[in-house]
């Protein structure tokens, strides 16, 4: 049996199975945390700081998703430094990224009263990669160096590698090598990393075209859960329809087989389910564009 | 040595690398390869934490590192193209534009700030001709600002390729300049 | 207080050829390794506990207990890592240890090797240290061909070997964890704390780091004893301390001083402030320290007088401001060489270093906006407290020190 581990979150007592996180605690009690780097589904990098806590004994405040609890920890969530801290980091990110596509980020900014003007200044604004394949785009201006995009392309699921952080500071970004296009790069076009993209900067072409013309409405969309088609395993296809046409392909992150992850074809093979030849294909994708 | 010898194991990554034919190959210029292959063959096993030592020698020879020197050795090392570039523009003494032969490090440090650094930084440019990065006509030098080079107790100091250069007068500069050394280091 | 000037550390510098074997022994070297392979890893240990050695990065973490811990650690192989990556501005003492006296490294990282159990050790040493890189890689083999390391330390059975790496110009690469990154062959990004480097290190295993001027104290306290040490110096700071000097000061270098001497004396030892000007600041720690006001000065340099005061001693790095000086337009220049080596990895330092070179870029240009002194102060707590390592938690030291000490640039509320 797993030991288990004792530890108070805002004076109240909280038992979890040894190896949890802080983050498991503070959950399993019901307080919710600000996460925008952390994935269930992927390694823990912590460098979002969105999520720290107050811990009794750290000099500095301690971030929950990584940090193992241990007996006797004393966390405290809600505290002046803590909400300080977490409001300067939602500032930080709101002055220099758009953040508009991420309701996660903005319902955590509401929530910690952020002013995002009195903070103003560089921003990581640039064009979006929209013209390099016919599938993803690839929209930098959002984009919050969560590392999970590269963590999905790499180590964590697809261990293809097509993607890395590259440059140092404030001018650190996600780059596919001297900033080849993803047809020059190992990119399979899983569209895992757009999977895992907290704030809209990784989106399907779909998406992508549809929002820019105005014609994006996800709460005229209904969501419809199948079998990809494709291969013997059998992933778990979520079917986004808007206007009886398949505008997206996800798959539920808590999926015992996918866990939201997917290939090229169950991703954005879909196509076919609308008629017509590549050339009518293609005559679609430039009208949309 | 056959950079794509199958013989060799690095692992997943540099199967991606190997089976992706479509990806348009990018030659080195023949110095480039020459260069790279006289360093690779120190690394014949090479392991990841093999890396900086291995790019230091590259750089020393080549200068700077191109795309097409990069994917080279990202095909022979089997580190991924993407990592392989994240790892470079990372360090400040890696350069993946071409610079001059030689570069001019003028430290702009706080201690050398004091001792007359931004007046050493614009004699370096009117001697050269030339901004900060771009390298002189004749490639033979290019010069940049850079973070305290730890040499306070001779301040203004500068690194001329990897040679330390303490207490810089403008006759040392103009010897420096000219093609000559007043290096440190044992020679 | 008469100043005890001290030459225990710094003692063969300037007086041995740095390329010689003999010298070093005829100058004590190797009898501390002699001396620790006598009495035994234990003993060692034991002796380092009673000294009260802290380290001298900056961190000032007991250095006994750090070997003990590793000793302990589980796991294996287990490495020992000289930290010479020494980028902290207005630092270059462990230069000046690997240039005249590479040796005692040498001989330090052996000792350290058999005390914990490793068979290897690395010397991370910063790139723009060309010289320093040559003496070390020439001590390291001639100690090698006199038996000193090899597959038998003289004789004992024990192998040790000692590898250099370079550093790619990376201030982040002297904490500790971004340099096994960079060992390692990756970006040289911090990694979280815990788990720590004597249980987690280079390669994943137990590691002991130590910064050179920590090491270089181990032979001396192995022979006059750790006890005789812990004598020297004052509490907090047992033993000689090395400061390094430079700015607007008549004899720039390093100073061994014991734990204790105050500020006014090192700066009156390396001469004081030239040409007749007056002394208006100082900074102490480097980039990551503080400003310390002229009426500090005769404060001890201990940590326990440091502390209250909000000040710190950091790597020793002193840096002397007179008159003439725009102390905003250091602040500022403080700021970009954080901007500048920040490794990108946290929102709180890659947005936060940005954004205070911006505040301070309009503040000491005189447009300063109502309020800027309160943002850079919120946006300092905030990178103190959520940075993920040491650079961006001690990024705005020098900014809110500043705003306490120096009195606004022209036409900025200071509210």
């Amino acid at each position: 049996m797993l030991e288990q581990i004792s530890l108070t979150v805002d004076g109240r007592e909280v038992t979890v199975p040894a190896g949890s996180t802080v983050l498991t605690a503070i959950t399993r009690l019901g307080i919710e945390t600000p996460t925008l780097c952390y994935d269930p589904g992927l390694t823990p990098v912590n460098v979002c700081r969105v999520c720290v806590v107050e811990m009794k004994g750290s000099r500095v405040l301690v971030p929950s998703c990584s940090r193992q609890a241990e007996n006797g920890m004393e966390i405290f969530t809600d505290t002046p430094r803590v909400r300080h801290s977490r409001r300067l980091v939602l500032e930080l990110l709101q002055s220099s990224v758009d953040t508009e596509r991420s309701p996660s980020l903005l319902q955590f900014a509401a929530r910690y009263g952020t002013q995002p003007d009195r903070l103003a200044g560089a921003t990581v604004q640039q064009p979006a990669r929209d013209s390099d394949n016919l599938l993803y785009v690839r929209d930098y201006s959002r984009c919050i160096l969560c590392y999970k995009c590269v963590e999905a392309c790499g180590h964590d699921v697809q261990k293809t590698f097509a993607i890395a952080v590259a440059g140092r500071g404030f001018s650190a970004h996600i780059d596919t090598g001297f900033d080849v296009p993803l047809g020059d790069s190992p990119c399979v076009y899983c569209g895992n990393c757009v999977a895992v993209c907290p704030t809209g900067a990784l989106v399907g072409r779909n998406e992508f075209v549809m929002r820019k013309q105005g014609t994006w409405n996800e709460a005229q969309q209904k969501q419809v859960d199948t079998v990809c088609p494709y291969c013997g395993v059998g992933c778990q296809l979520r079917l986004h329809v808007q206007d009886n046409r398949i505008v997206k392909v996800s798959s539920p992150r808590d999926h015992p087989v996918t866990r939201g992850f997917l290939c090229v074809k169950g991703r954005f093979g879909y196509e076919f389910m609308h008629g017509g030849s590549e050339r009518k294909r293609r005559a679609r994708q430039e009208t949309l564009s | 040595m056959n950079p794509l010898d199958p013989r060799v194991d690095r692992g997943a990554a540099s199967a991606i690398q190997r089976d992706q034919p479509e990806v348009p190959p990018a030659d080195p210029t023949p110095e480039e390869r020459a260069a790279a292959d006289a360093v690779l063959a120190r690394y014949p096993e090479f392991r990841r934490d093999q890396l900086l030592p291995l790019l230091h020698e590259v750089h020393a020879r080549t200068g700077w590192f191109s795309l097409e020197l990069t994917r080279y050795l990202s095909q022979c090392l089997g580190v991924p193209f993407a990592d392989l570039y994240g790892v470079i523009s990372f360090y400040a003494l890696f350069k993946t534009v071409p610079s001059g032969k030689t570069v001019l490090r003028v430290c702009n440090g706080l201690p050398c700030y004091l001792h007359g650094a931004y007046d050493l930084g614009l004699r370096v440019q009117e001697m050269l001709g030339v901004g900060p990065g771009e390298p002189t006509p004749d490639g033979r030098l290019s010069w940049e600002w850079f973070p305290c080079l730890g040499q306070c107790d001779y301040a203004p100091a500068m690194l001329a390729g990897e040679d330390e250069i303490r207490s810089v007068t403008p006759e040392v500069l103009e010897k420096i300049v000219s093609g000559g050394t007043h290096a440190t280091s044992d020679r | 207080m008469q100043l005890q000037t001290a030459n225990t550390l710094l003692r063969r510098c300037g007086v041995v050829d740095p390329a010689s074997v003999d010298d070093y022994e005829a100058h004590d070297g190797f009898k501390g390794l002699r001396r620790a392979i006598e009495m035994g890893p234990d003993w060692v240990i034991e002796q380092l506990k009673l000294s009260n050695l802290v380290g001298r990065g900056g961190a000032a973490f007991p250095t006994g207990r750090k070997w003990e811990a590793v000793r302990l650690a589980t796991g294996s192989p287990k490495y020992v890592v000289l930290n010479a990556d020494e980028s902290e501005p207005g630092t270059f003492s462990n230069r000046k240890l690997l240039e005249e006296d590479p040796f005692s490294s040498v001989e330090s990282l052996i000792i350290a090797g058999l005390a914990v159990g490793s068979a290897r050790a690395l010397a991370y040493i910063r790139g723009e240290y060309t010289l320093a890189t040559r003496r070390l890689a020439a001590a390291i083999e001639a100690a090698r061909a006199r038996g000193y390391l090899g597959a038998s330390v003289l004789d004992t059975g024990q192998p040790f070997e000692i590898e250099i790496r370079r550093g790619g110009g990376a201030y982040i690469c002297g904490e500790e964890t971004s340099l096994f990154n960079s060992i390692e062959g990756l970006r040289g990004e911090p990694r979280s704390k815990p788990p720590f480097p004597v249980n987690v290190g280079v390669y994943r295993k137990p590691t002991l780091i130590n910064n050179v001027e920590t090491l270089v104290n181990v032979p001396p306290i192995l022979l006059m004893g750790g006890e005789a040490y812990s004598r020297i110096g004052a509490p907090g700071l047992t033993g000689t301390k090395l400061f390094c000097l430079s700015g607007h000061i008549a004899r720039p270098g390093v100073y061994e001083v014991p734990g204790g001497t105050t500020l006014r004396q090192v700066i009156d030892l390396a001469g004081g402030v030239p040409n007749g000007r007056s002394l208006q600041s100082v900074l102490m720690g480097g980039a990551a320290g503080t400003f310390v006001p002229p009426e500090h000065l005769d404060t001890p340099l201990v940590p326990s007088a440091l502390g209250p005061l909000g000040l710190t001693m950091g790597s020793g790095s002193i840096i002397v401001f007179d008159d003439t000086v725009d102390m905003w337009e250091v602040t500022r220049l403080v700021a970009e060489f954080f901007a500048e080596e920040s490794c990108g990895q946290c929102v709180p330092c890659r947005v936060g270093t940005k954004r205070q070179v911006e505040i301070l870029h309009r503040f000491t240009m005189g447009h300063g906006k109502p309020g800027d002194a309160e943002l850079l102060r919120d946006l300092g707590v905030a990178m103190t407290d959520a940075s993920i390592c040491g650079l961006g938690q001690t990024a705005a030291s020098a900014v809110l020190s500043a705003l306490k000490v120096f009195p606004p640039p022209g036409g900025v509320h200071h509210a």
